[in-house]
């Protein structure tokens, strides 16, 4: 059961973790404990969704309570949400937003392989057209040819929802285009 | 209820356009449940931080590795788990030294034996018992009530009855009750196997489970589990050995989970995958021991699961309704009774004279301090309560039975 929760909420909690605080070991180190109180209240556990929320709810405190600790931090975050509004409803929006990233990240990975490898390296990595270029022994014009192929695809994943897409890739699109 | 997985794949669906018209609707209900739910959706939808998130992801989550890193996970917090239970457990001490230990303690114990053997020789039988007449052992039997309240009276047989397709006794024998082909047993309504004083009885459970269950012990239990929930209720003390069980009906992906068996004792809750263990909460003593031969439990007290302690094998728990204490004990002590012994380990005789007591239904009765006996080994449950008595005796232990207001009483003198 607990290797169970593990494989359907280990990723989205470490991303939860990471923008609170900005240090990897740090939040694996969150995550692993959230996991064992888990462990420890297992009885308490009615279902699934109870399960997700008390890992988030146990995680966010915990982050919370490592921010205190070390106000100096450079690394707080301050997003989507006001820190301190700890109510419900704003776990049950981060694990929302947690599942969402996770899906549109696993959109990518529907991409033709050089594709998704180019928009990885650009988009998600950093890297410059011309890095990328000397990193998969390619020319800039296939580099740009699939990164407008990998728009079109999004284009049509996302249809009817042009705006938002034009929002979602407008750095890029200024960036590269 | 909608979970979070699901909002967030109908919003993502909804960007991608390609929702079904339900899907839409059920959006919609969500997003009109709650103001606040149409905040963050607008949020989410103008929010241009999405590929900065994509790229935290990307770097905290390699899918190559996934699996890897969730068995890795769930080492470090199965680690924690251990970690937690370390400082109640008893100091790990050389197999050697125990070896050592127990040929010490043979020696002592032969020499001891023959010493007292010759000593009561020579003065003759002390007067062990005054008025009273022999008291024969308890033997199997066993009471087994229905959910409608019919009580079946079982027969003496050492096998004891099974749970299948009906019950029936091991050995083959249908129940003698007749009307029981009527009654229809729904699969989830709760049996009781109840053991009366001086009695003991063994019981196969639908799922394999084999429990001894000892004199003056309750057991409820349903007819036939649940696919997925085995559960069960004791007052009093009995020995199980639980059948290792696994879900067929694995979430893709996942390894095919061990169906946990859960045994609810009063306050506390034990859970296991598939071992052996004595389990002892009688209601009117305080204490629930719970003995581990193999394997690995759980105990928690219940309503409290963060009270929890896992037991490692050869360690036993005490429960006193508040913590949880654990020592290293004899095994074969504690399951004696099960193979028909009565066990005398020195001075932790008190364990077997409570045992005895039950046994013969008889009262225990210290005098003096603390009942210290040097007498170590076996005796064996089916010997009337006066040869029982008389081996004692000639190993040196005092102790006497008398009669008080009808009822059988042993007096042990403390040293």
């Amino acid at each position: 059961m607990l290797e169970f929760c593990i494989q359907q909420n280990r990723s989205s909690l470490l991303f939860f973790a990471y923008k609170f605080i900005r240090d990897e070991t740090v939040c694996e180190e969150i995550v692993a404990d959230s996991f064992f109180k888990l462990w420890q209240h297992r009885a308490r556990m009615t279902d699934l969704g109870h399960i997700q929320y008390f890992l988030f709810k146990t995680t966010k405190n915990a982050c919370l309570n490592h921010l205190e600790k070390e106000k100096s931090s450079p690394f707080v975050y301050h997003g989507l949400e006001g820190i301190d509004q700890q109510d419900d409803r704003n776990i049950q929006f981060d694990m929302i937003y947690a599942e969402f990233i996770q899906l549109l990240y696993a959109e990518l990975d529907k991409l033709p392989t050089q594709q998704a490898q180019i928009f990885r390296l650009s988009y998600l990595e950093g890297y410059s057209t011309e890095e990328i270029c000397t990193l998969i022994n390619t020319t800039a014009n296939n580099v740009f040819y699939a990164k407008s192929k990998v728009l079109s695809h999004l284009r049509q994943r996302f249809g009817r929802n042009d705006m938002l897409l034009a929002l979602f890739l407008a750095p890029y699109l200024f960036q590269h285009l | 209820m909608t979970v979070p997985r699901d909002i967030a794949y109908l919003i993502f669906h909804h960007f991608q356009g390609d929702l079904t018209d339900l899907e839409q609707n059920e959006l919609q209900t969500w997003l009109n449940s709650d103001p606040q739910h149409r905040v963050f959706f607008e949020q989410l939808a103008e929010n241009s931080g999405w590929e900065h998130d994509l790229a935290i992801w990307h770097r905290l989550n390699n899918t190559s590795k996934k699996s890897q890193d969730d068995q890795m996970l769930l080492t470090k917090v199965m680690e924690k788990v251990q970690a937690m239970e370390e400082p109640v457990q008893t100091r790990k001490v050389s197999a050697l030294w125990w070896y050592a230990a127990a040929a010490i303690l043979l020696c002592c114990f032969s020499i001891y034996f023959i010493v007292q053997q010759r000593q009561s020789d020579k003065k003759g039988q002390t007067l062990a018992y005054k008025n009273t007449e022999d008291i024969k052992p308890g033997k199997s039997g066993a009471r087994l009530t229905l959910a409608d309240g019919t009580v079946i009276a079982l027969k003496s047989d050492d096998q004891g009855i099974q749970m299948g397709e009906e019950i029936q006794y091991v050995n083959g024998d249908r129940l003698a009750t007749t009307d029981l082909t009527n009654t229809k047993i729904a699969d989830n309504t709760l049996l009781t196997l109840e053991v009366p004083v001086k009695n003991f009885y063994k019981i196969i459970l639908s799922d394999g489970t084999q429990v001894w269950v000892n004199s003056g012990s309750k057991l409820h239990y349903p007819l036939r589990f649940e696919k997925n929930n085995r559960v069960v209720e004791l007052e009093g003390e009995a020995y199980f050995e639980v059948a290792k069980l696994t879900s067929n009906n694995a979430v893709r992906g996942a390894k095919p989970t061990r169906i946990p068996f859960l045994v609810k004792t009063k306050g506390q809750l034990l859970e296991v995958l598939g071992t052996k263990f004595n389990v002892t909460a009688y209601p009117n003593i305080k204490t629930t021991k719970t003995t581990l031969l193999e394997g690995k439990v759980a105990v928690s007290a219940a309503g409290y699961p963060s009270k929890s302690v896992l037991l490692t094998p050869g360690k036993q728990s005490s429960f006193d309704g508040n913590a949880f204490q654990i020592k290293e004990v004899d095994v074969d002590q504690a399951i004696a009774w099960k193979d028909g012994l009565f066990y005398f380990d020195g001075e932790d005789a008190k364990e077997a004279f409570e045992q005895l007591g039950k046994w013969y239904d008889i009262d225990i009765q210290y005098i003096g301090k603390e009942p210290r006996v040097a007498f170590f080994g076996t005796i064996e449950r089916n010997k009337s309560l006066k040869s029982v008595v008389e081996i004692l005796q000639k190993s040196g232990v005092k102790l006497r039975l008398e009669r008080k207001a009808d009822r059988t009483c042993l007096m042990i003198e403390g040293e």
